[in-house]
């Protein structure tokens, strides 16, 4: 199989993810709660998977607030800063995990930056858009869809400057591309520990550098004799048992992108992308997505004039090749970019990809346009 | 010989003053804090030897990690609050 979804989730991982989360489930118990060595061991494990996300982040162990996924994640930031009718800005770009719990509370979206692949455009946009009565700013450091990388630090400095709080998703950029609290200044920043980080489904990050308002409560194996969640990370937003098996694979997924370097891995995908738009490029009949070099990352979405996304995937993927195809729960993103009714076909890379795969993928998106031409 | 607990609030807690401790090549173990000293109902505590204890809360201080009080534990299995 030929695996272009890794926007989704990567599939393949190093192999010590798998063998640390299978040998968690039988040797790990519950962290913070006994003080049995079952117990001690999943604490130290955890800890060590939280001082790994802490370094590469540039935050301390504490701030490192272990989540289902980003989705997660961000739902807790969000409900942190924002009440009904809030004034909040996104960009053009953000996904449903965005939208949905703004839509949920009722928030007031302004929508700021809706050019692809434009930065200093997004970032007029965002400047206009920032007053002082924002509650919160919210941004995608890089389109799920579109690979568009936001100019972050720059929207970071300006949220500073205005003392607007700032959320973070980085759930495209986390292992790939710069994410750290001192340069960002950001309230929160939520990843998923699936995607960019190479752990397993089931784990994400909430970087935290102001107090969350928890989602949930419920035991947390401190301060029991009292009703309040506790006032302090991370406790306060991890009420009850932690994916303990999921978090040591987390650990050995972070371990693999520090040996690595994010620089090296997105610099590799961005040159598989760049394979990909080489080969699709002369292609007539195909649409792509791209940006200058700098402004996107390795996931590269494109059209093909006159044939159904979803029916074009499940070609693909009858060939053993697999890719994501529709809205990619950005509708947003869609509509600012122009398609919003016709979807797009999105190929996103991980370190783990070849050059020879987006030969072979770019020759069956050929045969598709040869079969189509023949009917 | 006596032997000293830093109470923390949480296992994280603990675990961060451990690293700063053993980094400073000052030996301890955690552990779930005694119920007797345990504060707000359960907690886990660094546990120090006699002759460390000093020097480990200088350097927890002096690392900003916060701990919520120091016992030490007498010959007839009671525990007495010091001060750092």
């Amino acid at each position: 199989m030929i695996y272009f979804d890794s926007a989704a989730t990567t599939l393949q991982k190093p192999a010590s993810v798998a063998r640390q989360t299978a040998h968690a489930m039988s040797v790990m118990a519950s962290p913070g709660r006994g003080g049995h060595a079952a117990a001690m061991r999943a604490a130290d494990a955890v800890f060590q998977c939280r001082q790994l996300a802490a370094e590469l982040f540039a935050a301390q162990p504490e701030q490192v607030c272990f989540t289902l996924n980003a989705t997660h994640g961000l739902n807790i930031a969000i409900h942190s800063l924002v009440q009904p009718g809030d004034r909040v800005v996104i960009s053009g770009f953000e996904h449903n995990a965005v939208t949905r719990p703004l839509y949920a509370i009722g928030a007031q979206t302004v929508v700021a930056g809706t050019e692809l692949f434009r930065p200093q455009t997004t970032l007029e946009a965002f400047d206009r858009a920032v007053t002082s009565d924002t509650a919160a700013v919210i941004v995608n450091h890089v389109s799920n869809v579109f690979g568009y990388i936001q100019p972050i630090e720059e929207i970071a400095d300006l949220c500073r400057e205005r003392k607007v709080p700032l959320i973070v998703d980085a759930s495209q950029s986390a292992g790939a591309l710069s994410v750290r609290t001192d340069r960002l200044g950001a309230a929160f920043i939520a990843m998923p520990g699936h995607k960019g980080l190479y752990g397993p489904q089931g784990t994400g990050l909430l970087i935290c550098t102001r107090l969350p308002k928890p989602l949930m409560q419920g035991g947390t194996g401190s301060m029991s004799a009292m009703q309040q969640m506790p006032s302090f990370l991370p406790d306060r937003v991890e009420a009850g048992t932690p994916n303990v098996p999921g978090i040591c694979g987390l650990g050995e997924g972070l371990r693999y992108v520090r040996r690595r370097k994010p620089e090296t891995i997105l610099a590799h995908e961005q040159a598989l992308k760049n394979v990909l738009v080489r080969e699709l490029a002369p292609l007539a009949g195909v649409r792509l997505f791209t940006g200058s070099e700098g402004t996107q990352s390795g996931v590269l979405s494109f059209c093909i004039d006159g044939m159904d996304c979803e029916e074009a995937a499940a070609k693909l993927a009858q060939s053993a090749m697999a890719v994501r195809a529709g809205l990619h729960c950005a509708p947003l993103a869609h509509a600012c970019a122009g398609t919003l009714e016709s979807g797009t076909i999105r190929a996103s890379f991980s370190d783990f990809n070849t050059p020879e795969e987006c030969r072979l993928f770019a020759r069956r998106v050929r045969a598709l346009l040869t079969e189509k031409r023949s009917r | 010989m006596y032997v000293y607990f830093f109470t923390f609030r949480s296992v994280t807690h603990a675990q961060q003053a451990a690293s700063t401790l053993n980094t400073a090549g000052i030996p301890v173990s955690i552990l779930r804090t005694p119920k007797a000293i345990a504060v707000h109902g359960c907690g886990y505590s660094v546990q120090v030897r006699t002759g460390f204890y000093r020097q480990a809360a200088d350097e927890l201080t002096r690392h900003g990690v916060q701990f919520q009080r120091i016992f030490c534990r007498l010959p007839d299995g009671s525990f007495e609050e010091v001060s750092a």
